[in-house]
């Protein structure tokens, strides 16, 4: 491609000529940085920025709206909408990261097994990961929790297999894409041992897709997280998760938009930054997807 | 063609297998007594027993596969263990309203995200661009279930334009099948909206950056007959994989998204189901759903060698 050509890629994430990191050119990048920061930082703080007790009920204050005492007004049981917000983000990105941590090692382990495997291994595992596949994630989800039982934990766990195949199928392609190369031949001829080979010469350069993948998981593990315990099915009462507290308050729609409104921005955002950062790191990472 | 379509027809059997493997052991999977589960632990053991030689528990498991995928390839979906009822009884109507529910989401989303991301891709980082890409992520980022709620409050409830919930039959009642369908449809199809126009983007860009459209250029072909017959007809090739792999996506909203707005369709069924652990109506209804995101790819994967003869022959 020319320099010329006017489709050449990328023109307003900053000019080639550009002295920052190439990450931070990219502006959505940092505005995932930014977004997802900030919610760290305040499910870590939480117990120290919170205005009030997250599961304190106060009868005397139900359904209030928005005021300088409660800043994003009360539920039916009296409870501080802001500071159950900043304590949910706590459980949203707990589950995100242990579910997809789990889908991650799962996935990433089977992927490398069968691209080095190759043969019957490689297509019984692959062809499981298709029938995993075929199933839409959210029902597939839901179903393993029925089966295991519905709390928190379980989850975590049903997340973290509906997200495997995945990462199987990340992870597969492209060890298949590193094991052509030629240093991989010429570390085998040294001898080096299967496991070696792998940590040592296959992940390294298989990070990049890896890490994409990661950070997409952790706005769609979040988003998941939500729906299930709006369905009832993940986090229990009064545990403050996002997704609760929009169930709990669907009776009080009508007379308490608040309650529709404030716990839905927070999981927007959550998923909107993790996307925006996934974005971000793609077309850093991996300059065959930018776009 | 007709070598392509018999092979690929030939690789879905397992998968489908596969499919019911699945719907099966995780049920039969589930930690204790399936049947003190379902009943609870004080029932009459004659009952408990009956109930577990009925749902085939007092076989070995893969015994029992075998003789529920026999009863299933004869359509024997079983019983429901709430109603008695055959679970295949009114599932193709349910089916039906699934289908229409998610087919208008299809095509809400279809005719909104393909001209957006055509639009984004030509107007590339200005300023329609940049606030069409940004409009398409917070569609993907916005959770379904929420903007349900936001839709009902505002249609329904404040300006009263729409009602916030139910069924009608489209025959019987079409206007209020109508107005009954776009909230609900609109719910389904917002965040496949935006995974559609950020895909139709990029499918654009790539196709406009290959020597074909230089060429076709420096020959000096208009630039519309350059966009719409040698661009857009290139970049639909991938874009309609991402239709069918979307409408998985669009089968797992409904759960939620019938579920509020009390649509009777498979994936409230599946919801109450759930609740109720009436597992054979889990296992059909989630088998249910993979079987048609695994034929609608296969339709879409037969259409594809049609638009693509290089797929076909390769």
């Amino acid at each position: 491609m020319t320099t010329t050509s006017p489709s050449k890629p990328a023109s307003s994430p900053g000019s080639p000529s550009s002295k920052r990191p190439r990450l931070l050119r990219q502006r959505s990048f940092v505005l995932g940085i930014l977004l997802i920061g900030t919610m760290a930082l305040c499910a870590v703080l939480a117990p120290l920025i919170s205005p009030h007790d997250p599961v304190e009920q106060n009868f005397d204050s139900t359904l209030q709206s928005p005021s300088l005492r409660f800043l994003l007004g009360t539920d039916m049981f009296g409870r501080d909408q802001l500071s159950r917000i900043i304590f949910g983000a706590r459980i949203s990105f707990m589950v995100g990261l242990i579910s997809v941590g789990i889908a991650l090692l799962a996935g990433g382990l089977l992927g490398l097994l069968a691209a080095y495997a190759r043969g019957w291994l490689d297509n019984l595992i692959m062809r499981v990961m298709d029938v995993l596949l075929a199933f839409p994630f959210l029902l597939l989800t839901i179903a393993i929790m029925a089966s295991f039982g519905t709390n928190l934990v379980n989850a975590m766990i049903a997340i973290g297999i509906v997200y495997t195949p995945s990462f199987a199928r990340i992870t597969r392609a492209a060890t298949l894409g590193v094991m052509e190369q030629g240093f991989i031949e010429a570390s085998q001829a040294l001898g080096s041992s299967p496991m070696r080979l792998m940590l040592r010469h296959v992940l390294p350069n298989i990070t990049g897709p890896l890490i994409v993948q990661t950070t997409l998981s952790l706005a769609f593990a979040i988003l998941a997280e939500a729906a299930l315990s709006f369905l009832g099915l993940g986090t229990q009462p009064p545990t403050p998760s996002w997704g609760l507290m929009l169930n709990e308050g669907r009776s009080f729609f009508n007379t308490a938009p608040w309650l529709a409104i404030f716990p839905g921005v927070a999981i927007t955002l959550a998923v909107l930054g993790f996307n925006l950062l996934g974005d971000g790191l793609r077309d850093a990472l991996d300059p065959r997807l930018r776009d | 063609m007709l070598i392509y379509t018999f092979k690929r027809l030939l690789a879905v059997i397992p998968i489908l297998l596969g499919i019911t493997a699945v719907s099966y052991f995780l049920t039969r999977t589930i930690p204790g007594d399936l049947v003190a589960v379902m009943l609870g632990t004080n029932t009459d053991p004659e009952v408990a027993a009956q109930l577990r030689h009925k749902l085939n528990l007092d076989r070995p498991i893969l015994e029992g596969y075998v003789v529920w995928l026999g009863q299933l390839l004869r359509g024997n979906l079983g019983e429901s263990l709430r109603s008695g009822r055959p679970i295949g009884e009114d599932m193709g109507t349910r089916y039906g309203r699934t289908a229409q529910l998610t087919l208008a989401a299809m095509v809400l989303a279809l005719v909104t995200a393909i001209p957006l991301g055509i639009l984004a891709a030509l107007r590339r980082n200005r300023t329609v661009d940049q606030a069409i890409s940004s409009t398409a992520l917070l569609g993907v980022s916005t959770p379904d279930f929420w903007l349900a709620f936001l839709l009902i409050l505002v249609f329904a409830v404040w300006l009263r334009w729409l009602p916030p919930a139910g069924y009608a039959s489209p025959l019987e009642k079409p206007w209020l099948f109508l107005r009954l369908l776009l909230l609900p449809a609109l719910t389904l199809g917002f965040q496949v909206t935006g995974i559609l126009t950020r895909f139709t983007r990029s499918a654009m860009l790539e196709v406009l950056s290959q020597d074909f459209i230089r060429t076709a250029r420096s020959k000096g072909v208009g630039e519309r007959t350059v966009m719409y017959k040698h661009a857009l007809r290139n970049a639909l090739v991938p874009i309609t994989t991402v239709i069918g792999l979307n409408i998985g996506f669009l089968l797992g909203g409904t759960v939620i998204v019938e579920t509020i707005f009390g649509w009777p369709g498979v994936g409230s069924l599946a919801v109450t189901a759930i609740n109720q652990r009436d597992y054979p109506v889990v296992q059909a209804t989630v088998m249910l759903f993979a079987f048609t995101f695994v034929i609608v790819n296969l339709v879409v994967d037969l259409l594809y060698g049609v638009i693509d003869p290089r797929i076909r022959y390769g």
